[in-house]
């Protein structure tokens, strides 16, 4: 062989050294069980890492192990016990959920769930404050990439953190979170929460349609759609009164009532007054989620309202 | 096929060792196959235009080679010119021009309806058109011989590296190059390889990432006004020259991996002190050809005065509309070609203040001319970018409406953020900009990877790592964007 060749050859292969041992860690390191070849990382130390970015995680999870029926929304429908729905139903529900998940990506999540899934029963959780236009993210579209595409997997910023902190915790543990003090919390979310999702509002667009979309698609394929508004604490629910949304929140559940089954339990009522029955103003404890579920898939409402 | 995928990463080796492993004598047929290939992976039946234009060319060329009298080749100089420029037209301009007489019937109510041509624009017609022209305008002038060698010629016309997105060769450059046997050479590998790790650096981590931004903002303009407006033209000059420069340099660096030397088509713009000289540094292969077939047998500068304005306005104008079949274009090229007729006419009042001023050559007149510069080549890259002449006049009008009101500024947050692009985003953009910009000041002495040779390994090693680790980890990859000069 040509010396100058070798040369290259040799330098090349120690030049793409490094690369090829990240690929290698990251398939063994595997934090999302992306591969699921070899499990080098405990489960808990992976789900320490996972929310760094928990839509990927979920994403991943439920193509892997996929279900009929699925709860859709943000952070406030993770809380649903979907072990209590499998006790009334006998259906296995999963839950899709991303934190702070905007309307659109609600959706985007709702057909990616259609590629893996034959889908039976879908509950999407949607609430005032993502019927905005500025509450728009697009997260999804990277999901789907990496989930499509294993190198844009491995070659990604976040994965790449997560790789480090999966190691990092199982050489030196997982961290104890300091439990954030529940009154501070609760006023930054009545204060700077409920100001950076109602302050600027617009009326989002495309939404309506969207939703229709998933509403026509789930009638002919004879999927039962249930949208579903969670309670939010009368302390944040009243920031729409200080940011003149009144009028704005009864048109979004018109609209949204036009498409389907809508159970409401953002009004007035013995949870949304109650603080005890929230860990923060938009969070429920389990007790109330566990009372949300019974209204939910039991014939009769005591809390929730069917919305017409 | 895009540089920029892993189709690419698999073809261009496999075609780097059969270069190799070949005969001299039959290169030209593995590069011929591989270009066409190239080319047909984006869509195969538009190869059939590439070679109509080989093969006119090529006889054309062959006829004119033979015939002495000027009036009997010019002859064929004009089946070469109608039939290019007729096949550009046809794909390219034919619906902009159709729909604007439409347009101008339908306003006195007139009746025209000659139906829209409803093709696809073809990936790169107007380089390898140019590229293509050039080469029977030189045998014409006799500057060049016509090639006796059809496969060579056909390569010449579609040779992968340059063949959707320049550089746009000269043939009395690029064609003896297939002629010549290419050895396999160490340095010179490194080196292309080291020029194609920059432009992908360029194109994947610095371009796509500001696209992001740039397309978010420049598609939704109701929803941005201000310091959105002001980010997103920024972003998009820098956009702009790594896309385009990125795109270069791989093609320059994949043609110097098998031996080939294509030009140079950027030499640091925005460091450019005039626009004169912004042209000199940008786009070089077309600026060049525009003045070398068009400007100069105007007449050049060496006519009256207004006729010289008209020369330099006639070239910009027609640039820009080699660029599309858009209002939008025209307005860029006129608008450089007016800055360049106003700094001639402004050349002598400039000298008499800067010589009053006395700050003439001094760093704060070159930081100033490089500033101004840069601002009229930005303020000019807005028409470029906006998709119409009225989302061009909406950037210009509000660019600073509402610039000092907090509020605009955190809703432009937000609306970024929906884009997926946080404040951390919009800092490592900026970071990357500069981190580009400190590269090209660093050029200005040498090339780059020449001076870092003689360098410590560990540093040389370094660089080649941040820059890999780089393309690797901080390009957007799932929001990867195909290169905006492929459109041209």
């Amino acid at each position: 062989m040509n010396t100058e060749l070798k040369i290259l050859l040799r330098k090349g292969g120690v030049f793409i050294l490094p690369i090829i041992t990240w690929m290698i860690i990251v398939v063994i390191v595997d934090p999302f069980n992306y591969f699921n070849f070899y499990e080098a990382i405990s489960q808990q130390t992976k789900k320490s890492s996972q929310k760094l970015n928990p839509l990927l995680y979920n994403s991943i999870n439920f193509k892997n192990n996929p279900t009929n029926s699925v709860i859709i929304g943000d952070s406030r429908v993770r809380k649903l016990p979907t072990k209590r729905i499998q006790e009334l139903t006998g259906d296995t529900y999963y839950t899709l959920h991303s934190n702070g998940a905007k309307l659109n990506e609600i959706i985007d999540l709702f057909w990616l769930s259609t590629k893996y899934s034959k889908l039976k029963n879908v509950i999407i959780g949607i609430n005032f404050n993502l019927y905005n236009e500025y509450a728009y993210s697009n997260r999804t579209e990277d999901v789907r990439e990496m989930i499509n595409n294993p190198l844009i997997y491995i070659f990604n910023y976040t994965i790449a953190k997560t790789v480090c902190l999966s190691i990092k915790n199982e050489l030196f543990g997982i961290p104890i979170q300091k439990k954030k003090n529940r009154n501070d919390f609760w006023n930054y979310s009545i204060n700077t929460t409920a100001k950076n999702q109602y302050s600027k509002y617009k009326y989002p667009n495309m939404m309506l349609e969207k939703l229709k979309k998933i509403s026509d698609y789930c009638k002919e394929k004879n999927i039962n759609l249930t949208l579903l508004i969670v309670p939010n604490h009368m302390d944040f629910h009243d920031q729409l009164v200080k940011y003149n949304l009144l009028d704005e929140e009864i048109q979004f559940k018109e609209e949204i009532s036009s498409i389907g089954r809508v159970i409401d339990f953002d009004y007035p009522n013995s949870i949304t007054n109650c603080k005890s029955c929230f860990t923060d103003p938009i969070h429920t404890t389990d007790s109330i989620s566990m009372i949300i579920v019974n209204d939910l898939f039991t014939d009769s409402l005591v809390v929730g309202k069917l919305l017409q | 096929m895009l540089f920029n995928s892993l189709q690419f990463l698999i073809f261009f080796p496999v075609v780097v060792t059969l270069f190799f492993l070949i005969p001299q004598k039959r290169r030209w047929i593995l590069l011929l196959i591989a270009s066409y290939y190239f080319y047909m992976c984006w869509k195969v039946e538009y190869i059939v235009l590439i070679i109509i234009s080989t093969l006119i060319d090529y006889f054309a060329a062959q006829q004119m080679d033979k015939l002495n009298e000027k009036a009997k080749k010019k002859k064929w100089l004009y089946l070469s010119l109608i039939s290019n420029l007729g096949i550009l037209f046809g794909f390219k301009y034919f619906n902009f021009i159709n729909e604007n007489v439409q347009s101008f019937f339908d306003h006195f109510n007139v009746f025209y309806n000659i139906p829209a041509f409803e093709f696809l624009l073809p990936v790169g017609i107007s380089f390898y058109t140019f590229q293509t022209l050039s080469y029977t305008i030189d045998v014409y002038n006799c500057k060049t011989k016509a090639q006796k060698q059809l496969g060579v010629f056909a390569v010449f016309v579609s040779f992968f590296p340059q063949l959707v997105a320049g550089p746009i060769e000269r043939s009395n450059r690029l064609l003896p190059q297939f002629f010549v046997k290419h050895d396999f050479n160490y340095e010179r590998v490194r080196f292309g390889l080291q020029q194609m790790m920059w432009g992908f650096f360029k194109k994947v981590v610095i371009a796509d990432r500001l696209a992001i931004v740039v397309d978010g903002v420049y598609n939704n303009l109701d929803n941005y006004s201000g310091f959105a407006l002001i980010i997103a033209t920024i972003f998009f000059t820098f956009q702009i020259y790594c896309d385009f420069s990125g795109y270069s340099d791989i093609a320059i660096g994949s043609a110097r991996v098998m031996g080939f030397e294509l030009m140079e088509n950027f030499k640091r713009p925005y460091f450019s002190k005039s626009i004169s000289e912004f042209w000199k540094r940008w786009h070089i292969s077309l600026s060049t050809w525009f003045r070398d077939y068009l400007y100069i047998p105007l007449g050049g500068s060496k006519v009256v005065k207004w006729k010289w304005y008209y020369n330099l306005f006639i070239t910009f104008l027609v640039s820009g509309f080699w660029h599309g079949a858009n209002f939008t274009f025209i307005v860029w090229g006129a608008l450089h070609g007016t800055y360049l007729i106003s700094a001639i006419i402004l050349k002598t009042p400039k000298e008499i203040i800067l010589n009053f001023l006395n700050i003439k050559n001094t760093t704060f007149h070159k930081i100033y001319q490089v500033t101004f510069t840069f601002l009229l080549a930005s303020f000019a890259w807005i028409f470029f970018r906006a998709n119409n002449i009225t989302d061009a006049i909406y950037v210009i009008t509000h660019l600073f409406t509402d610039v000092g009101d907090y509020t605009n500024f955190s809703v432009m947050q937000l609306k970024l953020r929906g884009l997926g692009v946080g404040m951390n985003d919009l800092l490592i953009s900026f970071g990357l900009i500069i981190f580009m910009e400190l590269f090209n000041l660093y050029e200005r002495g040498g090339d780059v990877w020449l001076k870092l040779k003689y360098k410590p390994k560990w540093l040389r090693w370094s660089v080649y790592y941040i820059i890999m680790f780089g393309i690797l980890f901080l390009a957007p990859y799932s929001k990867v964007s195909n290169f905006i000069y492929f459109q041209f």
